[in-house]
């Protein structure tokens, strides 16, 4: 779980350019938005795309479950681990 | 033909080469040879912009950013009412990326087709600032930069007519090369990769203090014996401005000839 938690924090970094931000930066149970690392609606469509491109994931923009996998790290290393092949 | 005048009150360039005002009017007179003091190139730093803004400029974004910066801390006057970014291929490689994703029929990234779009500098500059007044974006092609300094010139204008007096306007000019795929060899990149103008509508008579008046006149049909500036658009407009020995300059644009005459004065200062 900690090796997706770091992968998914590093593809977090990378797609969205978070400039001199670390893996360790990130706390993987805290919030990504508004609050939290501070990410906003057009850094959720990023990473909409980012868990596309590289999980083939494919998530609706709007839904309630959305939200609940966009919540922290943590919450997103458990959509993408359900995806990856056991 | 019809002659107004502009009031240069501060000016501020950067390129990866250059970004202190000895460096341009060095460059500006012929001088210049070397990049940067130590060769390593310029990065323009904008402690002033929130990081999670910051982030979303290009290197051209924070370049004119930068630029607009130094003329707002530098002015001394009235705040300008109005501001105006100008490019003639605004966002160029972000566009071209787009492009080659659509041929690839790849999803596009949504952050990159936000900041395409002509207004995105300006708009991230009015957020950083918490900027109330109206930003304007404009292309116009390769006469682009004049295009910014007319517009400026008119909203002013406009509002001197309406009342406003002695009013200022930010205009910022940016411009990178274009892509490989697209570069077009008669189409280069000028020296100046950004440039910030702080200006006023000027009077035919020079006013006090360091600000240079310069008359312009935009003619349809050019003068065939007029000697006509070579070279970008961005760069004919510093050197100008910065070379005391130069008393009047035509730029030839897109079916359009643009005239600028001095009246005295020394060039804009940016005072440290």
């Amino acid at each position: 779980m900690n090796d997706l938690e770091l992968e998914l924090k590093q593809m977090v970094i990378d797609v969205l350019d978070l400039e001199d931000m670390t893996p360790d930066d990130i706390d993987a149970s805290g919030p990504l938005f508004v609050e939290g690392l501070g990410l906003d609606s057009i850094d959720a469509l990023e990473l909409g795309l980012a868990l596309q491109k590289h999980y083939g994931i494919k998530l609706d923009s709007d839904s309630e479950e959305t939200r609940k996998h966009f919540a922290s790290i943590q919450a997103l290393a458990r959509l993408v681990a359900r995806h990856q092949p056991a | 033909m019809h002659t107004d005048y502009l009031t240069f009150h501060h000016w501020a360039a950067f390129s990866p080469d250059r970004k202190e005002l000895g460096e341009w009017v060095a460059w500006a007179l012929g001088q210049s040879r070397a990049s940067g003091s130590s060769g390593v190139p310029y990065k323009a730093e904008l402690p002033g912009v929130p990081a999670m803004l910051r982030r979303r400029l290009s290197g051209m974004g924070k370049a004119a950013l930068w630029c607009a910066g130094q003329v707002l801390d530098a002015n001394t006057g009235p705040a300008p009412v109005t501001r105006i970014f100008c490019s003639q291929h605004g966002e160029v490689s972000r566009t071209v990326a787009l492009l080659k994703d659509l041929a690839e029929q790849s999803p596009l990234s949504p952050a990159s087709f936000s900041l395409s779009v002509h207004n995105a500098i300006g708009g991230i500059h009015s957020i950083a600032g918490d900027v109330e007044q109206p930003v304007t974006a404009i292309a116009a092609g390769p006469d682009s930069p004049f295009s910014a300094l007319l517009e400026a010139w008119s909203q002013l204008k406009f509002r001197q007519l309406n009342g406003g007096c002695s009013e200022r306007a930010l205009c910022v000019i940016y411009d990178d090369a274009l892509p490989e795929d697209v570069a077009d060899p008669e189409n280069r990149r000028g020296d100046v990769q950004a440039i910030a103008l702080l200006v006023s509508c000027g009077e035919s008579q020079q006013k006090a203090g360091d600000a240079l008046t310069l008359s312009f006149t935009l003619a349809d049909d050019p003068g065939a014996d007029e000697a006509v500036a070579e070279g970008a658009a961005i760069d004919t407009l510093l050197k100008f401005l910065l070379d005391n020995t130069s008393r009047n300059m035509a730029f030839r644009g897109d079916g359009r000839t643009w005239s600028w005459g001095k009246h005295g004065g020394g060039a804009p200062q940016v005072h440290s």
